[in-house]
């Protein structure tokens, strides 16, 4: 009967969008004309969007002479991949294989753009603090979607009104306590590192270092993925949950055989955006990483390939510049679903 | 929901959360808004020179590091209290007179005499005179005096023992002073010119007859009196200065004649040093005669022997230091001026140079708020005009490229990828391509590059422009900037709000399609309408990250944040960082994220009062 129902409606439906579509030809040429405006519009756009990366890549395989030619060419007139791999590989690696002058140039204004070093640093930083970020996000989203215990409702208000209040409130104390010498944070971390010296004089946890734990730890709590994460816990039908219960199944097993699973786009959402969060972040590694050892990507990005007289090599800066956003696009291209649905959830970039 | 048989357990899935929140959450943002309100005092002592513009009317001024004369004087409050301050002009309330009898500096204000000075445990101030005070001058009201400039000469501990006044003689300036001499066990007084083992005579207000007098006194370590200088009158009627446990001699200084003198049995006597500086009293009538002791002056302070000058002996346009002396507690008060935060006097607890304080106020604000030296208003101001500018210009153009891409078929995916890439970007990086973009290689010569936003406007006829190389005019900048924040704001409006309008039923438009409804009538009356709760959530948190712009400036115009020889192109939240890394001052910092705080809460309490009445759900 139902199932009738529902045709019945469907076919109204079918009917009506005949009677709209039945429109003069008159119309029809409008909406033509129409489209065609849409469209050249959209291409406008599109091309204006577009048009930086175009610049970027462009500008990244000219030579500086070409690039600083009063009328630009299009596409460069000699390709110059030197300017990446002047990036990519290593002097001492190029000298060694008789490569100067041939695959790479080095000839910058000025490299000091350790691409190596601080892509490793990125990474290290970006992949520790993306799992345990996770995890800290998963117990808690399911301490509040699945448990009962007192105070949970003030708990959780608790949390999302932290979200109200702008970042720069509590970074300047976590800057202080990082920063100063006598602060307790780098004492304790240094202390730890020392700890481990029983293992022999040059063995150091990366982690333990004061620096990677200063741009690791403050921000592992992302009270927003707690809540998108708790709201997709949610949707699970507690039903599950309860005939586990009845099972003798543990919270974590649960939690770790139907949560996880079930939630896994929103949990694959929220690692690719601390992941990214963590390539592009800019403040705060520069406030306490700002070292040659400790730097991030975007911070050894910034002032690089330009001299002291501002004079800027700007092909090579350009590739630099695509070297750290390739990366991003891959990821892009590849999970763009989980991308655009955890931004389009959580509006926030990274 | 199961009620669990261990409610704790829920805990341990939290603890990490909780914690790392409490220490890098919590607690921070407590300490930040306490610091915020606790303000750092440099205290620079100021040098007061002094000026004669008068019959013994002198003012007093301090030529501040910004090469500002600011004179010292009184101002009436609005209560009509009347206060030790800056003034801006020498006016009227700025001129000071020595008045001997109280051996202080005196102003007057409509016609009431007041007394430079500090009472004991405050701040240099202004005392109306009358016996109240008088009675107390020397005791908890330390008049002001005057010292050479010479502070990194002193030590705390030569400070300490000249903490007092020092009766002696002076004998010029190629000689050395000589100093009262507590030589208690011989009966006589000595002088001595090693100030080390002077003994400082601290004087009591008392009133003699209708003048006023000190009682002059010896201290301890701990400052209470211990000697009374006394004169003691033998049965021949000589008499002889003594020191005693009580006395009931009060001297009067006496400015004409640059002594102290009292009065025993009528006859008026002034303290004197004879030939071998012992110290006595004399009669005041065979002052300045030959062969008579040289009178005992008052110095109100010396700094170094050789260049301590009588209090009486001012000489014009001289740089002197002035304080009070605040004996109670053992230290000294000195008239400064805070030179960071605040322009307006201040009394150190000691004569300290450069060193640091903190105290509770709201000097933080008013310094951020207010001071030359901080560039917030700058900062708020090109805040202001970004996100003014900004928000709705990205909002609009988001709003007609997902209705645009709405109404499309073929390439829609295609489109929705491309208008969505920015967003995939790391904001410093493009923003260094923008930079490029803006940017004119040969800036005065015509075979180089113009940079290629230049080149593809010279062919609608445009000149080409200077964005944001040396001397770019402020206008031209903020284009640069505003082209980059409303591109890479693009992506993030036109995905919320294409997810928003697939979600709108398409029965409207069919309705307004059989009506044939203008496509511009189906947009303002139905699209914008029901995409209206969508609209709001872009509108408020675009603006919200407007007011936090950060990255895209310095992505554009490098970490100075500013156009050379152009415009500052800083906002709220690059002049918080700069607290952070330059001046180091975290209060200040603090300061100004509260205030950010307020502007982003009000911002965002009106928007939403705004949307409650225009949001249709």
């Amino acid at each position: 009967m139902k199932k009738k129902n529902v045709n019945s409606t469907s076919a109204l439906k079918v009917m009506e969008e005949r009677d709209i579509n039945k429109v003069s030809s008159s119309q029809k040429v409008a909406k033509v004309f129409g489209q065609i405006g849409v469209y050249a519009f959209l291409g406008i756009m599109a091309l204006i969007v577009l048009f930086p990366f175009y610049f970027m890549i462009i500008s990244s395989l000219k030579s500086l002479e070409e690039y600083r030619l009063a009328v630009p060419t299009l596409i460069p007139q000699a390709w110059k991949f030197q300017n990446y791999t002047d990036i990519l590989i290593p002097y001492e690696w190029a000298e060694a294989n008789g490569w100067v002058g041939t695959v790479v140039s080095y000839d910058a204004v000025n490299n000091n753009f350790d691409l190596f070093t601080l892509f490793r640093n990125t990474m290290f930083v970006g992949i520790v603090s993306t799992i345990f970020s996770v995890v800290i996000t998963v117990l808690s989203a399911f301490a509040f979607a699945r448990l009962e215990f007192k105070g949970k409702n003030v708990l959780f208000a608790a949390l999302l009104g932290t979200m109200m209040i702008p970042g720069e409130l509590f970074t300047i104390t976590n800057y202080a306590t990082v920063m100063t010498k006598d602060g307790w944070f780098p004492n304790f971390f240094n202390g730890l590192g020392n700890m481990f010296g029983a293992f022999g004089p040059d063995f150091q946890l990366p982690m333990v270092d004061s620096s990677y734990a200063a741009l690791i730890i403050p921000f592992l709590v992302s009270v927003f993925y707690i809540y998108l994460l708790r709201q997709n816990f949610l949707q699970i039908p507690n039903e599950l949950y309860l005939a586990a219960k009845v099972d003798g199944t543990s919270d974590i097993k649960y939690l770790w055989k139907v949560m996880i699973p079930l939630a896994l786009p929103t949990i694959i959402s929220i690692t690719i955006l601390k992941m990214m969060g963590a390539w592009n972040s800019y403040m705060w590694p520069r406030l306490v990483a700002n070292d040659e050892a400790h730097r991030l990507i975007t911070n050894g990005l910034r002032n690089a390939f330009s001299d002291v007289s501002g004079n800027t090599d700007y092909p090579r800066q350009m590739a630099a510049v695509a070297l750290v956003s390739i990366p991003l696009f891959l990821v892009f291209i590849f999970l763009r679903k989980y991308i655009m649905k955890g931004v389009s959830r959580s509006g926030i970039k990274g | 929901m199961v009620e669990s048989k261990h409610p704790w357990k829920a805990w341990i899935y939290l603890l990490p959360t909780v914690i790392l929140l409490l220490i890098f959450t919590v607690w921070p943002i407590i300490n930040t808004v306490v610091t915020a309100f606790i303000y750092k005092v440099e205290y620079k002592p100021a040098t007061i020179q002094v000026e004669c513009v008068g019959d013994e009317e002198y003012r007093f001024f301090h030529i501040s590091d910004a090469g500002e004369k600011k004179y010292l004087g009184a101002r009436k409050l609005d209560n009509g209290k009347i206060e030790l301050q800056y003034v801006d002009t020498a006016d009227e309330n700025g001129i000071f007179k020595f008045d001997s009898e109280l051996t202080a500096w005196t102003l007057s204000v409509d016609g009431k005499q007041y007394l430079f000075g500090a009472a004991q445990n405050s701040d240099a101030d202004l005392f109306e005179v009358n016996d109240e005070t008088v009675d107390q001058l020397g005791l908890s009201i330390y008049p002001a005096g005057l010292f050479e400039n010479t502070p990194n000469n002193l030590s705390t501990s030569e400070l300490d023992e000249n903490a007092g006044y020092n009766i002696g003689i002076f004998k010029g300036i190629s000689e050395a002073y000589r100093y009262v001499l507590a030589t208690a066990e011989d009966g006589y007084l000595d002088t001595t010119d090693v100030l080390s083992d002077s003994a400082q005579i601290y004087g009591a207000g008392v009133k003699v007859g209708d003048k006023r007098g000190y009682k002059l006194y010896m201290v301890d370590e701990k400052y209470n009196p211990t000697y009374y200088l006394n004169v003691a009158v033998d049965e021949n009627g000589d008499v002889a200065v003594e020191y005693a446990e009580s006395t009931d001699v009060a001297f009067v200084y006496d400015g004409t004649n640059s002594a102290w003198v009292c009065t025993i049995n009528d006859t008026e006597y002034y303290l004197g040093l004879d030939g071998i500086n012992r110290m006595n009293v004399y009669p005041l009538a065979d002052i300045g005669a030959e062969n008579s002791p040289a009178p005992a002056v008052m110095y109100m302070h010396r700094s170094e022997a050789s260049e301590a000058k009588p209090a009486t002996s001012l000489t014009p346009d001289y740089a002197y230091r002035m304080g009070a002396h605040r004996t109670g507690n053992g230290t000294q008060t000195y008239v400064t001026t805070g030179a960071s935060k605040t322009s307006g006097l201040m009394l150190t607890e000691d004569f300290i140079n450069g060193e640091v304080f903190s105290k509770f106020g709201i000097n933080n604000f008013t310094y951020v708020l207010t001071s030359k030296g901080s560039d917030f208003m700058v900062c708020l101001k090109n805040t202001f005009i970004l996100t003014i500018i900004t928000v709705p210009l990205s909002t609009i153009l988001a709003l007609l490229i997902a209705v645009a891409l709405n109404s499309i078929r073929p390439l829609q995916r295609l489109l929705q990828t491309i208008f969505f890439l920015p967003y995939v970007t790391n904001s410093i990086a493009i923003g260094m391509v923008f930079a490029a973009m803006f940017n004119i290689v040969g800036i005065n010569s015509t075979s180089e590059s113009i940079g290629i936003i230049n080149n593809i406007l010279s062919v609608f006829g445009v000149e080409r422009i200077n964005w944001i190389n040396y001397g770019a005019e402020a206008w031209a900048s903020f284009t640069a900037l505003i082209v980059y924040i409303v591109w890479n704001a693009l992506p993030f409006k036109i995905l919320i709000l294409l997810g928003g309008l697939q979600s709108i039923n398409k029965q409207y438009y069919d309705a307004a399609k059989i009506d044939s409804t203008p496509k511009w009538r189906v947009l303002t009356r139905i699209t914008v309408p029901l995409l209206s709760p969508m609209l709001t959530y872009t509108v408020i948190t675009s603006f919200i990250g407007g007011f936090k712009e950060y990255s895209s400036v310095v992505g554009i115009f490098g970490e100075q944040k500013s156009v050379a020889g152009g415009a500052n192109m800083n906002t709220i939240v690059g002049h918080i960082q700069n607290h952070l890394t330059k001046t180091r001052d975290y209060g200040l910092a603090g300061a100004a994220a509260l205030m950010l705080f307020v502007i982003i809460f009000v911002v965002t309490m009106i928007n939403l009062r705004i949307s409650k009445k225009n949001t249709h759900y």
